[in-house]
């Protein structure tokens, strides 16, 4: 409801209010002229048509249910009635209000996580049949090790229980196209990373895999770099060169 | 809104029979709230339990079903009073109400009297 809407309906309900005070005015002003008619005293027919009528301020409620406006009023009275209990102890009230905010907040930070990682698919076709594949030590199961690019080759041509398996290598690399160097979160990609997943890259070409090679690492360094995904706080643009250096290597591009 | 225990000779109203009188009264032309519930109590020979508050509730509720008319208009005492009056609508309601109720009636007879 717009505000001017909003007032339009108050003062339609105003309108009706002292209409209603006006009508039921009215009723006990002929009661009490009957009355007087009929030979009573002034004084007892003002009291008997009173007395007669019922409970004034009754039938007034009964009249406004019958408007059927009561339950936004109500609401409103109870919102006032709030509002003058938390001005009359504004500790507690606050004690109160900071208790909410903090239950709120929590259940929607908690909520906001697990939609990210449980609720939410990821954003691939066929993600119910994407898994990720982890070494570990036999000896010592918390280890995760980095696979190698033979040791992926291996697992592609002897694998049965999968269609097709990638690989990536997460990294840190430092962008210098721009004035300041700028952290990027870069992982070089085994050649079929984006078919496997369904996906295409949202910016630049997918370097095509020219033979099934295990010194896919060694090339990384080589003129032509196999592919990399590199996340930063402002966007890539299209067309435009990226420089980075890895730590500890020498400066590639892609 | 009836009282209990203040008159043991008079009645309570049967549910849902106020708003069919309040449409009978003013058959007879416009009336004002306090006109209309003195009709019911003398039509009744006293015999109903009606307070003057009763038909204020009503009267709003008949008239947003577009059963009766409101108007202010001033009485012969020269005072403002809201006179309400039976629309097209009010009317057929009220025919409608009236046949129902006379079988309700006849019904319950049968029942109490038998043949």
């Amino acid at each position: 409801m717009s505000w001017w809407k909003r007032l339009f309906s108050v003062a339609r309900r105003s309108k009706a209010e002292q209409d209603l005070e006006d009508e039921i005015g009215f009723d006990l002003a002929e009661e009490e002229r009957l009355r007087v008619e009929r030979g009573e005293s002034p004084e007892s027919a003002r009291l008997s048509s009173h007395r007669d009528f019922g409970n004034v301020s009754l039938a007034k409620e009964d009249v406004r249910q019958a408007w059927g406006w009561s339950a936004l009023e109500a609401s409103l009275r109870d919102f006032r009635y709030a509002l003058r209990g938390a001005s009359r102890s504004p500790g507690f009230a606050a004690a109160v209000i900071l208790t909410l905010a903090l239950g709120i907040g929590a259940g929607c930070a908690i909520f906001s996580l697990v939609d990210a990682v449980l609720l939410r698919p990821l954003p691939y076709p066929g993600v119910d049949r994407l898994i990720s594949l982890e070494e570990s030590s036999r000896t010592d199961s918390g280890m995760r090790t980095p696979i190698s690019p033979a040791r992926l080759a291996d697992w592609q041509a002897f694998s049965r229980s999968f269609e097709a398996i990638s690989a990536t290598y997460t990294d840190s690399l430092t962008d210098l196209s721009g004035a300041e160097p700028e952290r990027l979160f870069a992982a070089s990609t085994a050649p079929d990373f984006f078919s496997v997943l369904g996906t295409p890259p949202q910016l630049g070409r997918v370097l095509q895999q020219k033979k099934k090679s295990s010194e896919g690492r060694r090339r990384r360094s080589s003129a032509t770099p196999f592919g990399a995904i590199a996340t930063r706080p402002t966007p890539i643009s299209s067309g435009g060169e990226v420089s980075f250096l890895r730590i500890g290597d020498t400066s590639s591009s892609a | 809104m009836p009282r209990k225990g203040l008159d043991p000779d008079r009645l309570d109203l049967l549910q849902g029979t106020l708003d069919m009188m309040i449409l009978r009264t003013l058959q007879w032309g416009p009336q004002h709230g306090h006109g209309i519930g003195q009709a019911i109590r003398a039509g009744s020979a006293d015999i109903l339990r009606i307070e003057r508050g009763s038909p204020y509730p009503a009267l709003p509720r008949l008239e947003k079903q577009g059963r009766l008319a409101s108007e202010w208009m001033i009485t012969e005492n020269k005072q403002r009073a809201k006179y309400y009056r039976l629309t097209a609508a009010g009317k057929k309601q009220l025919t409608l109400e009236e046949s129902k109720w006379n079988r309700i009636v006849e019904a319950i007879t049968r029942v109490m009297r038998p043949a």
